[in-house]
C-alpha cells in the first residue's frame, strides 16, 4: 500500500487522543477523515504531518518508515485550517517558499509557482499581499503552496470550514478536480458528512479516538457498522436493537381495502425539494419518513397512511 | 425609589465619574506637564526666543551627544540581545521555558541602582572579579559602564515583551513552513524574525526612552561622563537651579517623544493584526548555526543576570575585614535604623497607587474604549503621557504645579502618592485597553436589556470580568512605586523618606553593603506581592473551574 498506518496511539498526558489507529490509502486516492468535533481528526493529521510525536505505532509512506521523521523531512505537506499563510510575503513568494528547499534554480522555481497559481486561477494576484485576497482565494494560495512542492501525501485540515456555504460547494469540486489532475494522494479532515460523501474515494469514520468504520460512502451509508455510525450518518428509525430503516426507504401510501392504515401523520416539515413527515403508528411507535416533493401534497397532518419497508440489521 | 428616578440618578453619577476622572487626569498629568514647558521657556518677563533656545542647545551640545550615544547604543544592544534570548526561549524545552520565565519575572523587578551596585561590586576598582579574581586595574566608570549596565537592566523586560509577541504568533504559520521543508535556521530567519519586527521596534523604542531618562546609572558609574538626565537632576539637588533643570528635561523629552510616535504607530498596527491560532508548543528541532548562536548568547547573558542578583545578595550578607570577606548578618543589623518607618510608608504608598491606579485606568478606558466617548479618548491619550516623560520631568512638573495655594501640596505625603498613582496610569491604561477588548460587547447590551444602567456595566461587567487585568495593573503599579525614584526624588521631604530614597542616599555615600541590604528588602517585598498574585490567580482558577458549566 502507498500509505499504511499501523496501530497508531497518541496520548496527551493521560488523555488517549488516538487509540490503535490502523488504515491504508492507495496512491492517488482521496481519503476523508470524518467524525464529530473533538474525536481526534486533527490530532491524526498532525501525527501524520510530524507535528506531534506518537507513543506507539508506525507510519509507512511509499515503503519508507516516516514515523520518527521531523515535519521538514517528511514528503508530506499540510494545509492548516487557518491556512498558515506568511503575512509578510506576496502570493507568489508564499507559493515559491517550499521550492527553496528543493534543488531548483530561481527561474525554475518562479515558473513552477506561476504555473501552479495558473492552475488555481490566481495568476493575476501573484504580486498582491496576502491580506488583499478573499477567504476563498487565500485557501487556494495555501493549496497551491502545498501542491507545488509535489508532496507524496497532502493533508488538509477542515479545508472548507472558513468559507461561506456557496463557496464551499464550488471549492469541493475544485479541490477534487486538482487532486485528480495531479493524481496526488490526499487525506482531508471534515466533520461534514456531505463534504466527505461528495469528495472522498474512501471515508474513515472516527469516534472518540477510534476508527469506527472505513469504506466508500455507499458502504458506510448502506452498511453502518454500529449505532454510532447510524446516528452520525444520515437519519434513521431505530426499530429494535440492531434493527433500523432509513426514512427515505419507507414507502407511504393512502390506505386501501387490502392495506389498512398503520398510522397517522402528526407533523409535516416542508423543506423544498423534500418533505419530512413524523408518523404516529397505531402500535405506539413513531417513524419519520422522507419523500421527494412530487407537488401532489396528498399527505397532511392527520392523514392516515399505510407504510411499507424492509428492516435492515446493523453490521449486516 | 421608582425606576425612573433611579435611572436618572445613575445617569448623573455616570456623568459625574466621567468628569471627575477627566478632571483628575488633566490636573495631575497635563497641568504639571504644561508647567514644565512654561517654567523652561518663560523667564520673569518674556518667552525664550529662538536664538536663546539655539544657544541653550549649543551650550549643552556635548550632553545631548552623550545622551543620544548612550541611549542609541543601549537600545541597539539590549534589543539585539533580547531578541536572541527570546528566540532561545522559543526553542527551549518546557521545563527550561518555565525556569526562564521565572528568572525574567524576578529580574524584571529591579530597584534602582541594583545593576550599578552589582557592577561596582564585581568590576569596580576593588571589585570581586576585576580585582580579586583577575587582578585587573581598569576604570569601570564611563560610557561603557553605563551602556553595559543599562543593557543588562532592560534585558528581562525586553525579553518578556518579545516572548509575548512570539506567543501571540499564529502557530500554523510556523508549522506550515516546517511542512514545506524549512529547517530551524530558515524558520527563524524567513518567518519568525520578519513577523517579530514590530515587536522589535517597540522594544527598541521603549529601551531608548528609558535609557534617555535614567539618571541613576550614569550618576553612579558615569564617572566624568555626563548625560542630560544626571545634569537635570543635579541642577535641582545640587545647584537649586530648577529652571535649568526644566530646560534640560525638555531636551530629554523631545527625542523621547519622537521615538514614542514611532512606537504608537507600531502598537496600533499590532492591534489589528490578522488572527490565527496562537502559538502552543512547537516541535522545532534545536539545531542549526542560528540556534547555537542564540544559545551561547543566552547562556552568557542569563549567567550575567544571575550573577548580578547573586552579587547583591552576597554583598548584603558579607563584611570585609582586613581584606578578607566573610559571611555575616552585620549589614542587616546595621540597616535597621535606615528602615524604621520608611518601609511601611513605601508599602502603603505602593498599595494606594496600585489600587487607585488600576481602578482609575479601567474606568477611564471603559469610557474611552467601550463607550466610545470622543473627548475621553483625549483623556486616555494624556494618561499615556507619563510613559515618555522622564521621571524627573514628571517630578519637576509637580513642584511647579503644586507649590502655590490653592493647590499647595508640596511637602505633603499626598503629592507623592498622587505622583506615583498618575505616573503609572500610562501602563495601567494599556493593560485595561487590552483587557476590555476581550469582553463581548453584547454583555453590555444585555445589562441594559435586563434593566441595568451604565453604572451596572461598570460594576457588573467591566470589573468582575477584568479581575486578572486589574490584578496585573495593581501588581505593576505596586512594583513600580516600590522601585521608582526619578519622579519623587524632588517631592519627598527628609522626614518622609521612602525605601528607594534611603537606598539612593546609601549609594551616594558609598555604603554599598547597606545599600545592597535595602535593595534585597525591596526585591523581597515586590516578589512577595507578585507571589501572592500568582497564588490568588491559581486559587481563582480553581474556584472558577469548580463552578463552571461545561
Ligand atoms: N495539545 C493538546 N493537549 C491536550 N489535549 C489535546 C491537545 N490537542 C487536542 N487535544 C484533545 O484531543 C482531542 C481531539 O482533538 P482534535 O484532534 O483537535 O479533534 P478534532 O479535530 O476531531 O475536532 C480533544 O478532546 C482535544 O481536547
Ligand atoms: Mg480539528
Amino acid at each position: 500500500m502507498y500509505l499504511s498506518v499501523n496501530h497508531l496511539s497518541k496520548w496527551y498526558g493521560d488523555y488517549e487522543a488516538l487509540r490503535d489507529i490502523t488504515f491504508e490509502v492507495k496512491e492517488g486516492e482521496l481519503l476523508a477523515v470524518l467524525g464529530p468535533s473533538g474525536c481526534g481528526k486533527s490530532t491524526l493529521l498532525r501525527c501524520l504531518g510530524g507535528f506531534e510525536p506518537v507513543q506507539s505505532g508506525d507510519i509507512y509512506l511509499n515503503h519508507e518508515r516516516i514515523t520518527d521523521l521531523p515535519p521538514e523531512l517528511r514528503p508530506v505537506a499540510t494545509v492548516f485550517q487557518s491556512y498558515g499563510l506568511f503575512p509578510h510575503m506576496t502570493v507568489l513568494e508564499n507559493v515559491k517558499y517550499g521550492l527553496k528547499f528543493l534543488s531548483l534554480s530561481r527561474q525554475e522555481a518562479t515558473k513552477k509557482a506561476l504555473a501552479m497559481l495558473e492552475r488555481v486561477e490566481l495568476a493575476q494576484y501573484a504580486h498582491q499581499a496576502i491580506h488583499d485576497l478573499s477567504g476563498g482565494q487565500q485557501q487556494r494560495v495555501a493549496l497551491a503552496r502545498s501542491l507545488v512542492i509535489e508532496p507524496d501525501l497532502l493533508l488538509l485540515d477542515e479545508p472548507l470550514s472558513n468559507l461561506d456555504a456557496k463557496l464551499r460547494v464550488s471549492m469541493r469540486e475544485e479541490i477534487k478536480r486538482i487532486q485528480q489532475d495531479l493524481h496526488i494522494t490526499t487525506i482531508f479532515v471534515t466533520h461534514d458528512q456531505e463534504e466527505a460523501f461528495s469528495m472522498a474515494d474512501t471515508i474513515l469514520l472516527m469516534n472518540q479516538g477510534n476508527v469506527v468504520q472505513t469504506g466508500s460512502a455507499i458502504d458506510i451509508y448502506e452498511h453502518p457498522a454500529e449505532v454510532f455510525v447510524l446516528d452520525f450518518i444520515g437519519k434513521s428509525n431505530l426499530l429494535a436493537e440492531n434493527c433500523y430503516v432509513r426514512p427515505e426507504k419507507i414507502r407511504m401510501g393512502l390506505p386501501t381495502k387490502n392495506q389498512p392504515a398503520q398510522g397517522e401523520i402528526c407533523q409535516v416539515v416542508f423543506k423544498g425539494e423534500i418533505i419530512e413527515y413524523d408518523i404516529h403508528c397505531f402500535d405506539g411507535s413513531n417513524l419519520s419518513v422522507v419523500t421527494l416533493n412530487q407537488s401532489d401534497y396528498l399527505f397532511q397532518v392527520g392523514t392516515k397512511v399505510c407504510l411499507s419497508y424492509t428492516e435492515k440489521t446493523l453490521g449486516g | 425609589m421608582d425606576l425612573r428616578k433611579r435611572h436618572q440618578l445613575h445617569q448623573a453619577v455616570d456623568r459625574g465619574i466621567r468628569w471627575l476622572i477627566a478632571g483628575l487626569v488633566l490636573l495631575f498629568i497635563l497641568y504639571p506637564f504644561i508647567m514644565v514647558f512654561k517654567e523652561a521657556l518663560m523667564s520673569t518677563n518674556h518667552f525664550m526666543t529662538v536664538s536663546e533656545m539655539g544657544e541653550f542647545v549649543l551650550a549643552n551640545q556635548s550632553l545631548i551627544k552623550n545622551s543620544l550615544l548612550v541611549a542609541t547604543t543601549t537600545s541597539i544592544l539590549a534589543t539585539t540581545l533580547s531578541v536572541g534570548i527570546s528566540l532561545y526561549y522559543f526553542l527551549a524545552p518546557n521545563w527550561l521555558q518555565r525556569g526562564l520565565s521565572l528568572l525574567f519575572m524576578i529580574t524584571m523587578i529591579s530597584p534602582p541602582f541594583v545593576s550599578s551596585l552589582a557592577y561596582i561590586h564585581l568590576f569596580g576598582r576593588r571589585g570581586f572579579i576585576s580585582h580579586q579574581l583577575l587582578h585587573l586595574t581598569w576604570n569601570p566608570y564611563g560610557a561603557h559602564g553605563i551602556i553595559m549596565m543599562q543593557t543588562l537592566g532592560y534585558l528581562s523586560l525586553n525579553t518578556l515583551l518579545l516572548i509575548g509577541f512570539l506567543k501571540a504568533m499564529d502557530k500554523s504559520v510556523v508549522e506550515t513552513a516546517q511542512s514545506l521543508g524549512a529547517d530551524t535556521n530558515h524558520i527563524l530567519l524567513d518567518i519568525i524574525l520578519p513577523l517579530m519586527h514590530r515587536g522589535i521596534v517597540i522594544v527598541a523604542s521603549l529601551t531608548f526612552i528609558r535609557s534617555l531618562a535614567d539618571f541613576g546609572t550614569p550618576s553612579i558609574i558615569g564617572g566624568s561622563f555626563k548625560v542630560l538626565a544626571t545634569e537635570g537632576y543635579l541642577n535641582v539637588i545640587a545647584r537649586g537651579n530648577i529652571q535649568e533643570a526644566a530646560r534640560i528635561n525638555l531636551l530629554i523629552f523631545i527625542p523621547a517623544m519622537l521615538v514614542f510616535i514611532l512606537y504608537t504607530h507600531y502598537l496600533k498596527d499590532l492591534t489589528n493584526r490578522d488572527h490565527g491560532n496562537p502559538a502552543g508548543k512547537f516541535s522545532l528541532r534545536r539545531q542549526g548555526w542560528l540556534f547555537q548562536l542564540v544559545r551561547v548568547i543566552s547562556i552568557l547573558l542569563i549567567g550575567a543576570l544571575i550573577l548580578q542578583y547573586l552579587s547583591i545578595i552576597m554583598n548584603g550578607f558579607t563584611v570585609r575585614y582586613q581584606g578578607k570577606s566573610s559571611l555575616s548578618l552585620a549589614n542587616i543589623y546595621e540597616s535597621r535604623p535606615y528602615i524604621s518607618s520608611t518601609f511601611i510608608r513605601s508599602i502603603v504608598y505602593a498599595l494606594i497607587a496600585g489600587v487607585v491606579g488600576s481602578f482609575l485606568s479601567f474606568t477611564l478606558v471603559y469610557y474611552s474604549q467601550v463607550r466610545q466617548i470622543k473627548w475621553m479618548k483625549w483623556i486616555d491619550f494624556i494618561a499615556m503621557m507619563p510613559y515618555i516623560m522622564p521621571g524627573t520631568f514628571f517630578g519637576l512638573g509637580y513642584i511647579f504645579a503644586f507649590s502655590k495655594s490653592p493647590l499647595k501640596l508640596v511637602g505633603t505625603s499626598l503629592i507623592v502618592v498622587l505622583n506615583v498613582t498618575f505616573k503609572q496610569l500610562a501602563f495601567a491604561t494599556k493593560m485595561a485597553s487590552g483587557s476590555l477588548s476581550q469582553i463581548n460587547p453584547e454583555l453590555y447590551q444585555s445589562t441594559h436589556d435586563l434593566g441595568g444602567s451604565y453604572l451596572n456595566e461598570l460594576k457588573d461587567v467591566v470589573f468582575p470580568l477584568s479581575k486578572e487585568g486589574l490584578y496585573v495593573a495593581f501588581i505593576n503599579g505596586f512594583t513600580s512605586t516600590m522601585t521608582t525614584i526619578g519622579s519623587i526624588i524632588f517631592l519627598i521631604y527628609p522626614s518622609q523618606k521612602v525605601a528607594t530614597l534611603v537606598l539612593f542616599d546609601l549609594v551616594q555615600s558609598g555604603k554599598y553593603r547597606l545599600a545592597s541590604v535595602i535593595a534585597c528588602y525591596i526585591m523581597l517585598i515586590c516578589l512577595t506581592a507578585n507571589g501572592l498574585y500568582y497564588l490568588v490567580l491559581k486559587w481563582m482558577k480553581k474556584v472558577r473551574g469548580n463552578v463552571s458549566i461545561r
